[in-house]
């Protein structure tokens, strides 16, 4: 594994992680996110989830449009973030990830959805908070279903996150004594 | 209490060689055609999905290599006119339009008002009831590119 630097400046800094013969998680997404064969590939096979009461059963020519401009509108926010324009921070981008309980970290999880373009977008950039305004993205997933649990591609992605901050501890990154989770609001 | 070393992190981080930030600065710059190109990209995949045309198949009918073929239905390629139509007379499906002109013009002879258009007939107050304008609205439009109807 390892870290690459996306952008950083003195009060900021997002990062994303290299996993073996791999681009970076953010190039990898966002690769994906706006490769027209993938998305529709993606949603012809997922598009069971697509007939949910959630989605509006939503048809796989809009849901692979309304990915594009979901992957745009996050591209313009960390644009926007790397630029400095004022309001913007990545704070404010990503939400803490975990649910239903408090549980004793050294590391926040946090994922960040885009807000821009609607109010409940599914793609998802997953990442470590190292501390506020330092991010790194550990992965990223187009979530259709309400948990992390319910399907292979975002349980992946929990997995991901686990071995991110095993790796920022074995690397001297953290202190010993952590953060704690926060209550997020997932898709219902 | 500190928790987070930048020092160590910024000894092991390295730097973006993909450099995500100068392409997703060029995609916002880009923004109009790449999403033309997304869109039509979509319409040829859909289309091939549903009547059972493998990529291999579309670059046959089209004299071009599959690699090709990828990389346009990724949705980022700046495709030509002749690209789309090309695409569009093998698949048999109309990929983009351009929007219908509308002539209106008035009768340049012994006529007191009327504002035709191509195709249609236009009624007007002489002997003649109805013309109907043959050809778009031009000044060298003689009595002749009006076609009396009834």
């Amino acid at each position: 594994m390892e870290i690459i630097r996306i952008f950083e400046n003195e009060n900021q800094g997002l990062f994303a992680v290299k996993y073996p013969n791999q681009e970076d998680e953010l190039n990898r997404l966002f690769v994906l996110w706006q490769d027209m064969e993938f998305l529709e590939d993606f949603f012809e096979t997922n598009k069971s989830n697509l007939q949910r009461t959630f989605w509006n059963n939503i048809s796989i020519d809009a849901a692979v449009l309304r990915t594009i401009d979901d992957a745009n509108g996050i591209m313009d926010e960390l644009l926007d973030i790397f630029e400095e324009k004022e309001g913007k921070a990545l704070n404010n981008l990503f939400n803490p990830l975990d649910s239903i309980a408090y549980r004793i970290e050294n590391l926040q999880t946090s994922k960040a959805r885009s807000y821009r373009i609607y109010q409940n977008s599914w793609l998802r950039l997953y990442a470590v908070k190292l501390e506020n305004e330092f991010y790194v993205i550990t992965g990223g997933a187009i979530k259709l279903t309400r948990s992390m649990q319910d399907r292979e591609h975002t349980q992946k992605e929990i997995g991901k996150l686990d071995a991110c901050k095993n790796f920022l501890r074995s690397e001297g990154i953290y202190d010993i004594d952590g953060l704690r989770d926060y209550v997020d609001n997932e898709v219902k | 209490m500190k928790t987070f070393d930048r020092d160590k992190l910024n000894k092991i981080a390295k730097p973006d060689t993909n450099n995500w930030i100068e392409k997703a600065k060029w995609r916002r710059e880009n923004r109009a055609w790449l999403d033309k190109s997304a869109k039509i990209a979509l319409k040829i995949l859909r289309h091939i999905r549903r009547e059972s045309i493998s990529q291999k198949q579309l670059s046959v009918m089209l004299e071009v290599t599959p690699q090709n073929i990828s990389k346009i239905l990724k949705g980022h390629e700046n495709l030509t006119l002749e690209t789309i139509t090309k695409f569009e007379i093998a698949l048999g499906i109309s990929l983009i339009e351009v929007p219908d002109y509308q002539f209106t013009t008035t009768l340049k002879f012994n006529a007191p008002f009327v504002v035709p258009v191509v195709g249609k007939s236009a009624k007007f107050e002489s002997s003649v009831s109805y013309l109907k304008l043959l050809k778009p609205d031009s000044q060298e439009n003689t009595k002749d590119d009006y076609k009396k109807v009834g």
